[in-house]
């Protein structure tokens, strides 16, 4: 229960700081202008090389997918560190961790709280940048069929719904992401120093998967994890099985060297 | 079965490399008491504070409240409340919202009981603004507040008066002095002498991280309360036949030679000087006031 109480005015202080709406505008807004520069330079495209590229422009089902391509490289680790690498480091700035360990609240009730918390914080990210995008380019193009990768022709609102799935698929990177942004909030005390942290995870990741002689490991490394929602849409090479337990190796690891710091930490003045 | 001490600290230790900022320290506090942690800035009393409420870990020593000690976790803190250095909260959550989150964290919160003790520290008109708006004194009040809305049975203040003004460090002593009568015990960690002699029977005084006094105010004075003035035509000479029949701590301060030692050591020194013919000019016993004291235990140790 104290889990769940500590959660809940987790989310109440999320829900009273600029910070956390900052990065719900960001994500809104970045979906807000590929629609809107999509709508006005007809001609404008996607690179070819993102999935079902050539439609995007036929049906408003697929811009929403076009956005998790692009945010895989920078835009993930940013927003999603916005919240779980401030979330622990703010208590430091404000000097309030020694306020809320001297309750009846125990450290790892508190832990799990803004743990889950971040994870919020991170599917509020999906779903605004989703609902933006959806709405967005349904209203522009239409609820019009699509072809998948595998050449099967699904109608506008299956393919929102295999939409609405993606993004789901997408949160499991997504939670890594989180996850890593978390334990450098709490090893390092600082928001900026998680957030540049993890834009350095993920830049490190995506640089070691591009590594020659790396193919056997590539699927179990974090960039393949991005992909796993293609499979929804045919893609061969790609499973939502294996992003999902080789994420939550990812995430387990970071939650655990998170909880080892912060169980044992002292809390000395500011 | 014989009361449980609210608190208990034995061969206390704390290091920082090679500095000890604690260093074997002995506590007792005593159910009832309102016991003043007396010292300089950076004597070592927040960080036993700290150690007391389980916020860093200690390199030595055991600490009981209530006969638990609270590195097993908050449980220990059941029937403790209070804060170490300024009290913090969130600046962008009210006053109110603020006592209603840690009320939370100690398993719900009583709205009555926030405002009660909110008004009980004369802030609940200004409840509904955000910390971030309240000044230091009325963060101090928020402190003390949050505090006494978990009931406590050891309240653990440090350096409460600070930021408040003259009214307000009336009603916190005032405040202060009632809790005993509602069972409530007091730990007063204070730089400030004043402060301490004014709500503290009993008092420890840290310096370098070591206890150098522990006991009541009054033992205080008596033991360590007189000295003897002696003027001499030869102050150098007389503070060197001090030294010789055995009052080490004997100093001189100006011309004037101070002495801390049984009458018969004066008596002795006295009969020396004569023998030297070194004149005495004037021998008089003084008493020393609180604050000559604190100094005296606090900077002629350092």
């Amino acid at each position: 229960m104290s889990v769940f109480r500590a959660y809940g005015w987790e989310l109440r202080k999320l829900a009273r700081q600029k910070r956390t709406f900052a990065g719900l505008a960001a994500a809104a807004l970045y979906a807000l202008a590929f629609v809107i520069t999509l709508s006005v330079k007809k001609h404008a495209g996607i690179p070819p090389d993102i999935p079902l590229a050539k439609q995007v422009t036929k049906s408003g089902v697929v811009l929403p997918l076009a956005l998790l391509s692009f945010a895989t490289f920078f835009g993930a680790p940013v927003i999603s560190s916005l919240v779980a690498g401030d979330i622990v480091a703010a208590e430091d700035t404000n000097n309030t961790l020694k306020t809320i360990l001297t309750r009846s609240t125990g450290r790892g009730a508190i832990y799990a709280a803004k743990a889950l918390a971040a994870a919020t914080y991170g599917i509020a990210l999906m779903l605004t940048m989703f609902v933006v995008s959806a709405v967005g380019s349904v209203i522009s193009w239409g609820l019009r069929g699509v072809v998948l990768l595998d050449g099967q022709h699904v109608t506008g609102l299956h393919g929102l719904g295999l939409a609405a799935l993606a993004y789901t698929t997408y949160l499991l990177p997504l939670a890594v992401l989180v996850a890593v942004a978390f334990l450098l909030s709490t090893a390092t005390r600082s928001s900026a120093g998680a957030i540049v942290g993890t834009v350095i995870f993920a830049l490190a990741l995506q640089g070691i998967a591009a590594l020659p002689g790396l193919s056997g490991t590539k699927p179990y490394l974090l960039p393949k994890q991005f992909d796993a929602w293609q499979s929804l849409y045919g893609a061969h090479g790609e499973s939502i099985l294996r992003a999902s337990w080789v994420c939550a190796i990812y995430v387990a690891v970071a939650l655990t060297a998170g909880w080892t710091i912060f169980r044992r930490r002292d809390v000395a003045g500011a | 079965m014989s009361e449980l001490l609210p608190v208990e600290v034995r061969g206390l230790v704390k290091r920082y490399g090679e500095l000890a900022a604690v260093d074997d320290v002995d506590l007792t506090v005593e159910p009832g008491d309102i016991y003043g942690l007396l010292g300089p800035n950076g004597a070592g009393k927040t960080t036993t504070l700290r150690m007391l409420l389980g916020l860093i870990r200690r390199d030595g020593g055991t600490v009981k409240l209530f006969g638990r000690d609270p590195v097993e976790g908050v449980g220990a803190l059941e029937d403790v409340a209070g804060f170490v250095e300024s009290p913090a909260f969130y600046p962008y959550l009210t006053g109110r919202e603020n006592l209603r989150l840690l009320g939370a964290l100690d398993g719900g919160a009583d709205l009555r009981a926030i405002d009660a003790a909110l008004e009980r520290v004369d802030l609940l008109d200004r409840a509904g603004d955000r910390v971030g708006t309240y000044s230091l004194g009325m963060r101090q009040r928020l402190g003390i507040a949050s505090s006494l809305m978990r009931s406590p049975k050891l309240l653990v203040l440090d350096e409460p008066a600070n930021g408040l003004d003259p009214a307000g460090i009336r009603d916190l002593r005032t405040l202060v002095a009632a809790l005993p009568e509602q069972g409530v015990t007091v730990l007063y960690s204070s730089h400030l002498l004043a402060e301490v002699e004014e709500v503290c029977k009993r008092v420890a005084i840290v310096n370098d991280g070591k206890i150098a006094f522990e006991g009541r105010l009054d033992e205080l004075r008596a033991s360590y309360g007189s000295a003897y003035r002696i003027e001499a035509a030869d102050p150098t000479g007389a503070l060197e036949l001090a030294h010789r029949v055995g009052a080490p701590q004997a100093r001189l301060e100006g011309h004037v030679l101070w002495l801390d030692a049984p009458s018969d050591l004066v008596d002795q020194l006295s009969i020396e000087l004569g023998r030297a013919g070194i004149a005495i000019r004037q021998l008089a016993r003084e008493q020393r006031s609180l604050e000559d004291l604190f100094f005296r235990l606090t900077e002629d140790a350092a």
